[in-house]
């Protein structure tokens, strides 16, 4: 036996664990679940819900499995009828004063009291309704968060997450016994960048969050594992929706990035999918007009206008920016298509240099400046304007001069730059602008072709964040019409000329990937876990 | 009076009728394609389908406790009876005892539905063969059991009365009376149906050697029931397996001699008899104590503590939302429906919804014999087969 492991015995399974580790956690290993509140897995322990009552032989009372050390030799029982009863008397306590609200309760279908009831409790009321205790209800405790201190049931998650993750200790309890009760410091906000862990932490429905109130019942949402957009972290997700619309996002877990916890930002960034009106079809401009039109007219517009540049200005007179926002694949097709294919040396993605202004928007929890998703991934592709080629600043000064023609812009990101209104004025004056978008823009009257592009909710693929681990997404929702994703696109381009291309599915494009960057061979989309896989890229 | 079958080669000289899916004398949307000799049906090609709802894969997508409403559609003239089918199979998967006055009132109103399942197969058939008096008869009595019906539980056609565990809720007061009142008043009727056609020339003429199924074809094609017993066989799930205490009941089983119509008409009336001694003895011995039993794991709260506290305020809920959760397993449970033998296979793999139910409507196995049946009989016949027959399309096709 090794110095720093113990053996213990629960429930009759000889489980193996690390020194220092509570009862809860080696039978958790063991795959025995014991009831709880209070405890958290990445907080600190404080044992004052007394859920998770085990029995160990030899001791006189039954103990708190959460904070009782693993021994050598111990016999643990979590499942007799002693242990049984003395948690059904737990749960009734905890019971006691609890409103009688679930029909109009946020946490109704992932209440941690609904569920511990039916396998704990189903015990019969003995507490007459008119003797329970009231308190404060619908308390506005900050921008996001509204608490319902009836609910409570005084588990302390919320303060120890405020005092440990967020360091911002905003809640406290105050009072004592039926009367004690959850609030923030002499009526300061909860407001900190983290605070939505709290409602997501919150084992019943005292804490919730203003955002999805009300919104929609739980057990209508659908969920599917996503990766987080908002940064370059790539928090680990759950992207839960109803009838083709998103609702929320909630933290995955997963050691790697971000263990249980997500930020508000990220957290409420679903919306930015709904907040700008979408684009529908491909559009060509007729005539002066912007006129609705097919797939099939719209890339054989493209096709020509590209025959047409290269004849008069050669592959220099094309230039192509891209957006760290798209996925991997994305970007690896629009650098096969016009770096390898056209040989056009004017590509770039750097679309975004907020960095400075996003520095008030970083920490060392989760959050970082680079607020793309792809950053890394487009690094790595080698998104960069090739030799004589040039970078966005180049290729707006030779739109200026005339000598780029044509203009392939993925996304309208470049007017997020802090020079936009002249980088918008420069774009009106090229020949040739092709816009590929998720939403309408402001550059859509100089535009001679529009496509509309899938958000990242609308297609499968991966993001790499700043770590270099590979993490992939999901289709969750269906795009609007006939959006396409820009693999897509490029494939609709591609069959329009000859060459020995092939990226008519992901798991061709990973293979295709594998065989230029040594970093993604051997990697299949199918073979991406949910947790993703770290990349072996060095240094870059 | 079984006449000669012309060779099949013949089928492209024939008059092909189409009898259905939508035909006044088949009672439901049943599809058959007759191919005529004159007025000899020489091939029949039954077809199924026209009614098909997905009452399985419907199941298999809800809870347990959600399923009941949609048994009330599989045999509609006699729902409470499917409603007791389900109930008791679930209740066999989750190993739960019903309470004894719960077994009686089911007893009770079971026999009360087939009485009136057996009024409508008669009445209707007979109104397809020329006699549409009887048609009043059978169908005032079935007023009265609706009535009764409506009062147990505010639904009269499609009852949905049952719930796992027990019944939606109690009798009422005056069950015992009214069940009393009816039981009077239905031998009158049934008397009179009898005084009409039990010895009617016309009726023995159109009905007497028509079909005629030996009792080994009869077990060959699965048949139970009614339909069975006029072979002679006295097989009943009653008595054969039985169930909430009708082994304690004092009752017989009709049987017929030659599987005719005429007979299958004859056993339905003497099996009425038979419900209503069945009722009598039930309503004598009708025990007292709660209809439902009392399991938090799975039967709903009283209505009134969900209100109130928040123990049966979750209770309810969970319930609701997420349903029970069964032991993983499979039972097959069947009893003794008005048609037959009605079965529910159930699979569960623990999960919230049935992983999966087969039903085992009685009138399928008696449909599949219908091209088997039918050649040889004059296209009138096939109308007085049809009704004698009780395919109810609401079970057939599911």
């Amino acid at each position: 036996m090794a110095e720093d492991t113990v053996t213990l015995k629960i429930n009759g399974k000889e489980v193996t664990t690390k020194k220092g580790n509570m009862i809860l956690q080696a039978a958790e290993q063991a795959g025995i679940l014991i009831p709880h509140f209070c405890y958290h897995k990445h907080l600190s322990i404080a044992g004052n819900c007394r859920m998770c009552l085990v029995e160990v032989e030899g001791w006189p009372k039954l103990v708190i499995s959460c904070a009782t050390m693993a021994q050598e030799g111990m016999v643990v029982h979590t499942n007799n009828e002693k242990v049984r009863k003395a948690v059904t008397s737990v749960l009734e306590f905890i019971l006691l004063n609890h409103p009688v609200d679930c029909p109009i309760c946020d946490q109704s279908g992932e209440c941690g009291l609904q569920d511990y009831y039916m396998e704990y409790g189903l015990h019969d009321s003995r507490m007459p309704l008119k003797e329970k205790h009231r308190k404060r209800k619908v308390v506005d405790l900050g921008p996001t968060i509204v608490l319902d201190t009836e609910r409570c049931i005084l588990c302390s998650r919320c303060i120890r997450f405020c005092d440990e993750v967020s360091k911002t200790s905003e809640l406290a309890f105050i009072r004592r016994g039926g009367k004690m009760e959850i609030t923030s410091f002499e009526n300061r906000p909860l407001d900190n960048p983290y605070s939505l862990n709290t409602v997501e932490i919150c084992p019943v429905g005292a804490l919730t969050s203003k955002d999805f109130r009300f919104k929609c019942r739980v057990w209508f949402l659908k969920t599917i594992n996503s990766v987080c957009d908002h940064c370059s972290t790539g928090c680990n997700i759950y992207a839960e929706y109803h009838q083709n619309k998103i609702y929320r996002f909630r933290p995955r877990q997963t050691d790697y990035v971000n263990k249980t916890w997500m930020c508000d930002e990220g957290r409420l960034s679903y919306k930015a999918l709904y907040s700008r009106e979408r684009v529908e079809t491909p559009m060509l401009q007729i005539k002066g007009k912007l006129q609705p039109s097919s797939w099939n007219d719209a890339l054989d517009s493209i096709h020509k206008t590209v025959e047409t540049v290269i004849s008069e200005k050669g592959p220099a007179g094309i230039g192509v920016i891209a957006s760290p926002k798209l996925s991997t694949e994305e970007l690896f097709s629009l650098k096969e298509f016009f770096g390898n294919l056209i040989k056009t040396p004017n590509i770039d993605f750097r679309v975004d240099d907020g960095f400075q202004t996003n520095k008030k928007m970083e920490d060392d929890v989760l959050r970082r400046v680079d607020k793309n998703p792809n950053t890394l991934g487009a690094m790595l592709l080698k998104i960069f304007p090739t030799e004589n080629g040039a970078d966005i600043k180049g290729m707006i000064s030779k739109i200026d001069k005339g000598d780029l023609k044509m203009l392939f812009l993925v996304t309208d990101d470049i007017l997020k730059k802090e020079d936009s209104e002249k980088i918008k004025h420069s774009l009106e004056k090229v020949e040739h602008l092709i816009l590929v978008t998720p939403f309408k823009s402001e550059l859509f009257k100089s535009c001679e072709v529009i496509l509309p592009l899938k958000t990242y909710m609308e297609k499968d693929g991966t993001f790499i964040n700043a770590q270099g681990r590979i993490q992939k997404f999901h289709r969750v929702i269906n795009p609007p019409h006939e959006a396409a994703s820009l693999v897509e696109i490029i494939n609709g381009l591609l069959q329009m000329r000859e060459h020995q291309i092939d990226l008519s599915s992901i798991e061709k494009v990973f293979l295709r990937m594998g065989s230029q960057h040594l970093f993604f061979e051997g990697i299949t989309f199918e073979g991406i876990p949910d947790i993703g896989i770290q990349l072996k890229i060095g240094e870059v | 009076m079984t006449l000669t079958v012309e060779p099949l080669e013949r089928l492209g000289e024939l008059m092909v009728v189409n009898i259905g899916p939508i035909h006044p004398a088949t009672h439901g949307t049943i599809y058959l394609k007759a191919y005529l000799d004159g007025e000899v049906i020489v091939k029949a090609e039954p077809d199924v389908g026209y009614l098909h709802r997905c009452f399985e894969k419907m199941c298999e997508t809800h809870p347990y406790h959600t399923v009941m409403p949609y048994t009330d559609r599989l045999n509609y003239c006699s729902c409470f009876m499917n409603n007791v089918g389900w109930a008791m199979a679930v209740e066999k998967l989750l190993g739960l005892e019903i309470t004894p006055k719960c077994q009686y009132v089911r007893v009770i109103l079971n026999e009360f539905n087939r009485i009136i399942d057996h009024m409508v197969c008669i009445g209707t058939n007979l109104v397809d063969v020329g006699a549409l008096t009887n048609f009043w008869y059978a169908f005032q009595p079935r007023e009265m059991v609706y009535t009764l019906l409506e009062k147990c539980c505010g639904a009269r056609l499609t009852v949905n009365y049952c719930q796992i565990g027990g019944l939606i809720r109690d009798i009422p007061s005056d069950f015992d009376n009214e069940s009393k009142t009816i039981l009077k008043a239905l031998p009158r009727f049934i008397e009179d149906i009898e005084g009409l056609i039990t010895h009617n020339r016309i009726f023995i003429d159109r009905t007497k050697g028509i079909n005629p199924v030996t009792a080994d074809q009869a077990i060959d094609w699965g048949w139970t029931g009614p339909c069975l017993r006029a072979c002679g066989v006295a097989y009943d799930v009653r008595k054969a397996h039985p169930y909430y205490d009708y082994d304690k009941f004092d009752f017989s089983i009709p049987t017929g001699t030659n599987g005719d119509v005429y007979d299958r008409y004859l056993v339905r009336i003497a099996e009425m008899y038979q419900s209503m001694k069945i009722i009598e003895q039930a309503l004598e011995g009708l025990p007292d104590g709660p209809v439902t039993v009392k399991d938090n794991r799975y039967i709903f709260p009283e209505k009134e503590n969900v209100y109130s506290n928040i123990e049966s305020l979750m209770n309810h809920f969970k319930l609701v939302m997420h349903g029970i959760k069964p032991p993983v397993g499979e039972v097959y449970s069947y009893t003794e429906a008005a048609n037959g033998e009605l079965g529910f296979y159930l699979i569960s793999d623990g999960g919230s919804h049935p992983y999966r139910v087969k039903v085992r409507p009685p009138c399928f196995a008696i449909f599949q014999a219908m091209e088997d049946m039918l050649p040889g009989h004059m296209i009138a016949d096939l109308i007085a087969i049809l009704g004698s027959l009780n395919l109810v399309m609401g079970e057939l096709d599911r």
